[in-house]
């Protein structure tokens, strides 16, 4: 699947992680999807969390060979 | 879209479910004029410039209550006016004032009603402006300034807040200072009725809630009682019209089983004119207060067979105040 849009929150740290992740997602058309590439204990527990609590759905979370994740979002309603 | 410093700067707030980027941009779009003073101002001053709304000088001294400046990204369009009871805003504001020991704070927005908020701050004494409770009132200010901002908040919404600092709605007054919102297929359904009457004046009753009209098609009983009664009920159905009284009796009843009101009363003209005319008037208000309180009346002027126009007209502060009712497309 090929995301809308990307990001790198591997230098960030809470809660930055998910304000970055949050204006992301509100910059995609509903339905858009967005990649995020992330690091650490906290956004990887975090993040996906906060997103689904918006009510974005979760697509994927998968290990990349250097150390990092690619967790991938789709936006949706327009409210979140 | 937001900048880097805006980002970092209103970072915790942009991660609530209600703001985001375009909500944190709404905070900044509106300018806020407050007309208090003490720590009311200044508590309210402070919460609203820390979330990024600009509050402007000269109505409150910063004092304690020094705050640095809201980071924009364009000078603010929008104005709104927080004012102490008895004043109000005349467009788009705050309100707020003392009864019984509790604070209450009404906010409007530009298509709210002023008479609604007329009424609901009636008895409402100016607020203490020093001392604690000045400071909690201050930051419930600011709650309401944003809500209005971020265009949460119902077109006239009321707070309370007691001394404990416990806060609960208050119901805005039900709006009987404009016409009912009525949708087209009700008023197509009622142009229809009208329109079967022709060439007698055709009446009908709009029946409901804010949200909700149904259409009570009426028999125009004015025939019977001038042939009945020639000298009472000088005008003929052509020219007048009278709700039957045992239906109308009906209707009443069964809105208030179903805990609805009468909203308006609908009549035509059949050869126009459209306007609330002098007898229209005589007959909404025959000594100068009006006969049923809160209603509506909705006249539609026919030419030809056809409707041709319609106006409302709504008892507001000792008149009737009469505007423009368009027509459906197509009827």
């Amino acid at each position: 699947m090929t995301p809308d849009a990307r990001i790198d929150i591997t230098s960030e740290v809470c809660p930055m992680t998910f304000v970055r992740t949050k204006i992301a997602l509100e910059r995609l058309p509903v339905g858009g999807v967005l990649e995020v590439r992330l690091k650490g204990e906290e956004p990887l527990r975090n993040v996906p969390e906060s997103a689904r609590d918006l009510g974005h759905t979760v697509l994927g979370l998968d290990p990349l060979e250097d150390g990092t994740w690619r967790l991938l979002l789709r936006r949706e309603g327009a409210g979140c | 879209m937001l900048t880097e410093p805006q980002i970092q700067r209103y970072a915790r707030q942009l991660l609530l479910r209600d703001l985001g980027e375009k909500g944190q941009e709404s905070l900044g779009a509106v300018r806020v004029h407050l007309a208090l003073g003490g720590s009311l101002a200044g508590a309210a001053a402070a919460y609203l410039r820390a979330g990024g709304t600009e509050v402007e000088r000269g109505s409150t001294s910063a004092g304690a209550w020094a705050s640095t400046p809201p980071l924009l990204g364009a000078p603010p369009a929008r104005c709104l006016d927080v004012l102490a009871a008895p004043a109000a805003p005349e467009r788009s504001g705050v309100v707020v004032g003392v009864a019984a020991g509790t604070h209450v704070v009404w906010s409007i927005a530009e298509e709210g009603c002023n008479d609604c908020l007329g009424l609901a701050i009636r008895d409402l004494a100016p607020p203490e402006i020093q001392g604690p409770g000045a400071i909690q009132l201050g930051t419930l200010l600011a709650f309401l300034v944003q809500r209005r901002a971020l265009g949460l908040a119902s077109p006239l919404e009321g707070i309370r807040m007691s001394r404990e600092g416990v806060l609960s709605t208050l119901p805005a007054p039900q709006c009987v200072h404009r016409p009912p919102v009525v949708p087209a297929s009700v008023l197509t359904a009622l142009l229809r009725h009208l329109a079967a009457a022709l060439p007698d004046e055709g009446c009908a009753v709009l029946v409901g809630r804010e949200d909700q009209v149904r259409l009570v098609p009426m028999e125009n009983a004015q025939g019977a009682h001038h042939a009945r009664d020639p000298q009472a009920f000088r005008r003929s159905a052509r020219t007048a019209f009278s709700l039957e009284p045992r239906a109308w009796l009906t209707v009443l009843r069964q809105a208030d089983q179903a805990g609805e009101r009468v909203l308006a009363i609908a009549h035509s003209h059949p050869e126009g004119p459209s306007s609330f005319s002098a007898e229209d008037r005589r007959w909404a208000a025959p000594d100068g207060q009006p006969l049923l309180p809160g209603v509506a009346h909705l006249v539609v002027a026919f030419g030809g067979g056809r409707p041709r126009s319609a106006c409302w007209a709504v008892w507001a502060e000792g008149d009737f105040r009469v505007s423009d009712c368009p027509l459906p497309a197509g009827e």
